[in-house]
């Protein structure tokens, strides 16, 4: 434990002075304050619109969704993986990985300390971009009521999960690559790909369930193609952290969602849907996001323990 | 360690990275990028109606993603439609074939089916499709049904003079109006049940007749004759006219009498049954006046206007309907009788009060008759109001504020117009202006409504009810939501306490951690 934070501390004493990293946290802060400017004017707009019966009910909740999106989804993770793309790589450059490796450090604890030492800092920013976003919006727009604090809690909980798996695709990443360029390029590629996503996903149930343009609903064929399309497009979708992380945190912060996207649901929603209710629905996407940070860290652990290390060239 | 620098390469490799950022960040906002959930519900989904008739269902779609920034555009269409059926979908006044909904938008549209006219009673359902252009997979569908059912069909004879009385030598006539208040066009014939020894005949523009070809919902008048015999006797005489479909399934009947006299015994050549009618507000009256023809001989009588109110125009109508001709002479056989309508036209500046009509009718003969109409005119009244908005917030000891326009959609003018505001106690209510001396029928004018919520008011929504008055006229309340908020102060001392609270951890986390050792 003391070897995992001790390696954790260094890497944070690394990190925070790093232009790179500063630049993105500045990035956080930026996309946070636009954010809300941009959601307090949509507020506005919707008060507006509410009034002459268009629209839904303004509130605050709906307000802090589209003041935080643009840091949950661009910018925490890209900061994300600023923190642990080079974490290995540096290391093995620097001669550092040999030194460890020398005083018989634990392969768990470097794995693990690399990745908290990423993972606490890009936390704490995004714990603060929180704070900020949400203060901007009581000010700006209105207080949140206690069922909408609590979603955003909850939110924050699911956030910071995100967040770890991208800090611990990005170590990983850093274990297999020759240089923190190609790590970084890798794992921002990676991020780019799997936040499009979507486009993937739809493509593949199309390739692999594909509907002519002639046929037309209400034959047995066609439900059944239907069908099977939105199972693969559902399927395929657990493969990327963005979606899973989009479905879950965006159900959390929208009660009008009884189940997020390619969710199976289980029985009639209720509305309003509750946060309780909500977690429940969302835990498929809770149980995703936990099993990629386990299998990404056990891999680089893996990694690491079978490829072992060059001691005096420092390569895996 | 090597202390990073600003060499070429390292910022080719810089420039590298802030472009993949960028990139990230442009996928992560494009919408095809957005994880959607389509959402939609009919408010109906099945309708009764008949052969000929559209249908309307009202479709609600809305469009949650998880980026509040995406849209998508749906394809409208409807499948499995029977034969024959047109569907179209109106969205803002106009027929649309697809929809653009933006993030967290909710939107109702109009799904309008035509039945044509030769469909048969029956149950027919049909799917309607919003099929997502960008993901194939943001669709939703629904089964519509329509139950349609058979026309009803319904003819009716009706006379404003069912009981009429002719000398032994007279015929007695009818104005008959045969009505097809039915769903389809009817072909009726005509027949009569008459005693003995009478002659009845039906008779249209063109001569006699024995049947009348209807569309539906129009109406026919026709002119039925009943000739007594030779000798008949003084008494009263029954007659059923009767009008039926070709197959009996609309069919109507009505009963007549005539009551014979000797000659000379009838009353008056001009008579009115409404000789003073009450109206409110300024529209065209029609009174029903009966001229006789009291002798044995054919006469043409002149029909003209004696005496008539400044700015009034009149005119003789064979019906309300006919708006095209008038009369001015009648011809009528002895003993017969029509009856006309007088038509009075109110000037545009008409003011209350009674107004008296004299016409005459002058035979050939030179003999005369007047009769006097009266018509009293009384005001109408009425004000109705509209707001911008029905909602508005605002915060603790602030003043939110809404327009309403009043509009005076009465015949006569209104004064004292105002607004009656039932607001919650301690709340500052302020009108600008006060109020309108007067409002002309038709005209509309605003009213600023400046509410100012209590300084200590509770955080919640309050309902304000507001209606326009004036001295004779009322409008129906209109009820305006105002949510209040904390005073924007403390959310501003809360927010910023928020903001300060981010800073603190971060500088706490830079003293900690922000130095190499």
């Amino acid at each position: 434990m003391g070897e995992t934070l001790a390696i954790a501390g260094n890497e944070m004493r690394m990190l925070l002075p790093s232009w790179r990293w500063n630049l993105v946290v500045a990035l956080v802060f930026v996309c946070a304050l636009a954010g809300s400017y941009q959601a307090y004017l949509t507020n506005e707009e919707q008060i507006e619109s509410f009034g002459k019966g268009e629209g839904p009910e303004p509130a605050s909740l709906a307000a802090f969704a589209s003041g935080i999106w643009l840091d949950a989804n661009a910018a925490l993770p890209i900061l994300a993986v600023i923190s642990g793309f080079d974490t290995m790589s540096r290391e093995k450059k620097t001669g550092g990985m040999q030194l460890l490796l020398a005083r018989s450090t634990s392969k768990v604890s470097i794995v693990l300390g690399k990745f908290l030492g990423g993972f606490v800092p890009t936390a704490i920013v995004s714990f603060s971009s929180l704070l900020v976003t949400s203060g901007l919006m009581v000010a700006l727009v209105g207080p949140f009521s206690s069922e909408e604090l609590y979603r955003i809690a909850a939110f924050a909980a699911v956030l910071t999960l995100y967040v770890a798996v991208w800090v611990a695709i990005s170590v990983f990443i850093s274990t297999i690559a020759g240089s923190g360029m190609s790590s970084a390029l890798a794992s921002l590629l990676l991020l780019i790909s799997l936040g499009g996503w979507s486009i993937t996903s739809a493509a593949l149930s199309d390739f692999l369930a594909p509907l002519p343009s002639f046929w037309t609903g209400g034959t047995t064929w066609y439900g059944a193609l239907s069908e099977l399309k939105v199972r693969v497009d559902e399927y395929v979708n657990w493969f990327s952290p963005p979606a899973v992380f989009a479905a879950g945190g965006g159900a959390l912060l929208n009660p009008a969602v009884d189940v997020p996207p390619f969710v199976v649901q289980s029985r009639p929603p209720i509305f309003p849907v509750d946060v309780i209710e909500t977690l429940r629905n969302i835990w498929p996407c809770i149980s995703a996001m936990t099993s990629m940070l386990t299998i990404t860290l056990i891999s680089s652990y893996a990694i690491l323990r079978t490829r072992g290390i060059d001691l005096e060239s420092g390569r895996l | 360690m090597k202390a990073e620098g600003c060499s070429a390469l390292g910022m080719v490799k810089f420039f590298a990275i802030v472009l993949m950022m960028a990139l990230a960040a442009i996928v992560q906002f494009n919408p095809q990028g957005a994880y959607g959930l389509t959402g939609g519900r009919a408010y109906v989904t099945g309708v009764v109606t008949k052969p000929g008739q559209k249908v309307h269902f009202d479709i609600l779609l809305n469009y949650t993603a998880s980026q509040p920034v995406s849209s998508i555009t749906y394809s409208l269409e409807t499948r499995n439609l029977p034969r024959g059926w047109i569907a179209k979908v109106h969205y803002g006044g106009q027929e649309i074939t697809s929809l653009t909904i933006t993030n967290m938008q909710i939107l109702v549209i109009d799904l309008e089916v035509e039945v044509p006219e030769t469909e048969k009673p029956g149950h027919h359902s049909f799917l309607f499709y919003a099929v997502g252009r960008e993901l194939l997979t943001e669709a939703v569908s629904f089964e519509l049904s329509v139950d349609v059912e058979a026309l009803k069909r319904e003819i009716k004879l009706s006379t404003e003079y069912p009981d009429v009385t002719v000398e032994r030598e007279g015929t007695a006539k009818f104005a008959i109006v045969l009505d097809n208040i039915g769903e389809t066009d009817e072909l009726a014939n005509l027949t009569a049940e008459f005693p003995e020894g009478w002659r009845v005949t039906f008779k249209g523009q063109s001569g006699d007749i024995f049947g009348v070809y209807l569309p539906k919902g129009r109406s026919a008048i026709i002119q039925a004759e009943a000739e007594p015999p030779e000798g008949v006797a003084a008494g009263v005489y029954d007659f059923i006219v009767r009008a039926q479909s070709s197959d009996l399934v609309a069919n109507s009947t009505l009963k007549l009498k005539v009551a014979v006299v000797k000659a000379g015994t009838a009353e008056r050549m001009l008579s009115t049954l409404y000789p003073e009618l009450n109206i409110e507000g300024a529209k065209i009256i029609f009174f029903p006046i009966t001229i006789r023809n009291l002798g044995t001989s054919s006469l043409t009588y002149r029909l003209s206007p004696l005496s008539v109110p400044s700015g009034w125009t009149v005119s003789f109508r064979t019906t309300p309907d006919d708006r095209t001709s008038s009369i001015s002479s009648i011809f009528l056989a002895g003993g017969e009788s029509a009856t006309l309508y007088l038509e009075a036209a109110p000037p545009a500046t008409v003011t209350l009060g009674t107004y008296t009509f004299i016409v005459r009718a002058t035979s050939e003969e030179g003999a005369s008759q007047d009769l006097s109409v009266a018509v009293k005119m009384t005001g109408s009244y009425d004000i109705t109001m509209d707001f911008n908005t029905l909602f508005a917030r605002t915060r603790a000891g602030e003043t939110a504020s809404v327009t309403a326009t009043v509009t005076n959609i009465g015949a006569s003018e209104l004064t004292n117009v105002s607004l009656e505001v039932s607001a919650p106690s301690n709340w500052e209510v302020t009108k600008i202006p006060t109020f309108y001396d007067t409002l002309k029928p038709g005209e509309y004018k605003t009213i600023t409504l400046m509410l100012k919520a209590p300084g200590n008011a509770e955080i919640g929504d309050y309902l304000i009810g507001v209606r326009a008055t004036s001295d004779r006229a009322r409008s129906t309340q209109i009820l305006l939501r105002v949510n209040v908020q904390s005073p924007s102060i403390s959310l501003w001392i809360i927010g910023i306490a928020a903001i300060v609270i981010a800073v603190i951890i971060i500088v706490l986390v830079y003293v900690k951690f922000g130095r190499k050792r």
